[in-house]
């Protein structure tokens, strides 16, 4: 256990290092030169040669990208060039909580909603419950959630005006204040990962519910409930903690386009507006931050997994 | 010369019947069927768009801000564009690009898939990884990050998803590609001394047809939700091409005002990707996948 721990620690941490090394080359690489960028189109040769000096764009690639990593790593993480004199690392811990607030509010909406729709669905496949479920859930990953947002914002907002159309929030002002700010966001984050996370629990549902050990324990004699609860619910839901996981990647991917709909301050919204406005420093943060964000949960969800089913630890390495 | 009179495989003819036979079965599944007609009703309105459409989709015209009328079904917006000339010309955007990009996934992912697949060892290890790399990152970020750095438009919109695709593709090619590998008839080429190309082109790739005709609707609603989303998010296609996912974006300043801006090419987005959804799930069934 511990063994595997640790060399899958060691993979986590080389994943998002050569991340970090993608993300600095390609970043690098974008047209346009900061020196012109923070003095503006009509700045001297000269003025533009001491600025590049000044912030090393002269020096070579690999010595750069060294000197980014260990400010990385000493919790420095440059200047805005859009936001002129903001310090980098506040601006993106703050915008880093508010997503994940976001994303906690939307597990916490989704994870038992999905299970408890999974489960009876699944329990009676082809029942007129099942039928509604599917095609539902169908319906729910087949709406990019920018349209489930503005339905949302059309009816919450402007129809029946319960709940704000914006979140601008600022959680200074305290976190009550700013929960109706949080719903539509929320709802409109949870709508693609409901539905597939539901299919994927109910389809394991009915597959645990055809296996050979299924039937041998109703051969038995145990009542239904007691075959449901002891042997198909906890081979059942095994798979959902790794589908949850990759569904997490919906969670970071999907919240640009819902940060966008609501103009929510989060992560991934600053990484949006700091590529439209090539604003590296602030891209390559944002990007590094979502990456080890996400490589971590992925981890994470590997130990657990390891933890909830020992059959594991031996056969991962063949996958 | 290779004597192919010892050929096991099932022939051209037989694939054919069994690829009508799938759709004819899925007059059965209401699901896949529903689908198919969704799917089928807008292949109808994009190739006659232009016939339809009474405005052209870039237009001006001083009626700005209408309502849903007989003269313009789904309204008009600012610049006073018929919204129901541009929606029905944005198909055309829609499935040009998701078909595109669709089959760039396909091919991409079925070559490194069915090579993973056919010869294992180290080139299967060294696929294998890379597209589990791939795979790792959320696909809508790395083709907000590409499109960043290459600019938006439509060719790039197309590589960004197709390049998307092709790890879960390849993942899906792969695995059927292993089923069939080992079968009689590819073990008989290999006897009468095809080269690896035929025999993965002409023994092994005819019989994962089906397996990829579930996987290549799937990825095709995949990459209409992709392309709104991008577009959405301005990274897509640029203004004045009428883009489903652009309009709502561009609509969102009105929306007290003008719901109809958000509503049609948002009923748009969902029809056609639900239709690909629902019709993935019936050659699903029919095809004797997961249920």
């Amino acid at each position: 256990m511990l063994e595997y721990s640790g060399k899958r620690f060691v993979q986590a941490l080389i994943s998002i290092l050569v991340a970090s090394v993608i993300i600095f080359l390609i970043a690098e690489a974008l047209p346009g030169d900061v020196a012109q960028m923070i003095l503006g189109q009509y700045a001297t040769e000269e003025s533009l040669a001491t600025l590049r000096e000044n912030l090393g764009l002269n020096q070579p690639l690999h010595f750069r990208y060294f000197d980014w990593l260990s400010g990385v790593l000493r919790g420095d993480l440059g200047t805005s060039l859009s936001k002129t004199g903001v310090k980098v690392a506040p601006l993106l811990l703050r915008r880093a909580r508010n997503s994940m607030i976001l994303a906690v509010g939307a597990m916490l909406f989704i994870i038992p909603l999905s299970f408890l729709l999974g489960i009876v669905a699944g329990m009676r496949p082809g029942s007129w419950f099942d039928r509604l479920i599917s095609v539902t859930t169908l319906g729910l990953i087949s709406f990019p959630s920018f349209i489930t947002g503005l339905v949302l914002i059309l009816i919450f907002s402007v129809q029946l005006g319960w709940l704000p159309a914006s979140s601008s929030v600022d959680l200074s002002e305290g976190f009550v204040n700013q929960l109706p700010k949080l719903i539509l966001p929320i709802l409109a984050l949870s709508g693609v990962m409901l539905g597939y996370i539901t299919r994927h629990i109910r389809a394991s549902m009915v597959k645990v519910l055809r296996s050979e050990y299924t039937r041998a324990a109703t051969l038995k004699g145990i009542g239904r409930r007691s075959v449901i609860t002891k042997h198909v619910l906890r081979n059942a839901l095994l798979p959902a903690v790794t589908v949850i996981a990759i569904n997490l990647g919906w969670l970071l991917g999907g919240a640009v386009v819902v940060e966008a709909t609501f103009s929510y301050p989060g992560v991934a919204r600053l990484v949006l507006n700091a590529i439209k406005h090539r604003d590296v420093p602030v891209m390559e943060a944002g990007l590094l931050f979502v990456v080890a964000a996400y490589v971590t949960v992925n981890f994470g969800t590997d130990i657990i997994y390891t933890l909830l089913d020992p059959r594991i630890r031996y056969s991962r390495g063949e996958g | 010369m290779i004597d192919r009179s010892l050929n096991l495989a099932p022939s051209f003819s037989d694939r054919v019947k069994n690829g009508f036979s799938y759709l004819l079965r899925l007059r059965r599944k209401p699901l896949g069927f529903i689908g198919l007609l969704i799917i089928l009703f807008w292949i109808v309105i994009s190739i006659f768009a232009p016939y339809i459409t009474p405005y052209g989709p870039t237009d001006f015209s001083t009626d700005k801000f209408f309502g849903p009328s007989l003269r313009h079904p789904f309204g008009t917006d600012r610049w006073g564009r018929d919204v129901f000339s541009r929606v029905i010309i944005g198909s055309r955007t829609a499935f040009s690009l998701a078909l595109s990009a669709t089959l760039l996934g396909l091919v991409g992912g079925t070559a490194l898939g069915l090579s993973a697949a056919y010869f294992g060892g180290w080139v299967e290890e060294v696929l294998g990884r890379t597209m589990d790399i791939l795979m790792s990152f959320p696909a809508l970020l790395i083709a907000m990050f590409v499109l960043g750095v290459l600019g938006p438009g439509t060719i790039n919109v197309i590589v960004v998803i197709g390049i998307a695709h092709i790890p879960r593709i390849g993942r899906v090619a792969r695995s059927a590609s292993l089923q069939v590998k080992n079968q009689e008839f590819v073990e008989a080429a290999r006897v009468r001394g095809e080269s690896n190309l035929y025999i993965m082109v002409a023994e092994i790739l005819p019989n994962i047809l089906d397996t990829l005709g579930v996987e290549a609707a799937i990825r095709f609603a995949y990459s209409i939700f992709l392309s709104a989303s991008l577009g959405f998010l301005g990274l897509g296609v640029q203004p004045p091409t009428p883009d489903w996912g652009l309009m709502i974006s561009k609509s969102r300043s009105y929306l007290q005002v003008a719901p109809w801006l958000a509503i049609f090419p948002a009923l748009a987005i969902a029809s056609m990707v639900l239709g690909a959804n629902f019709l993935a799930e019936g050659l699903e069934e029919v095809t004797g996948g997961e249920q």
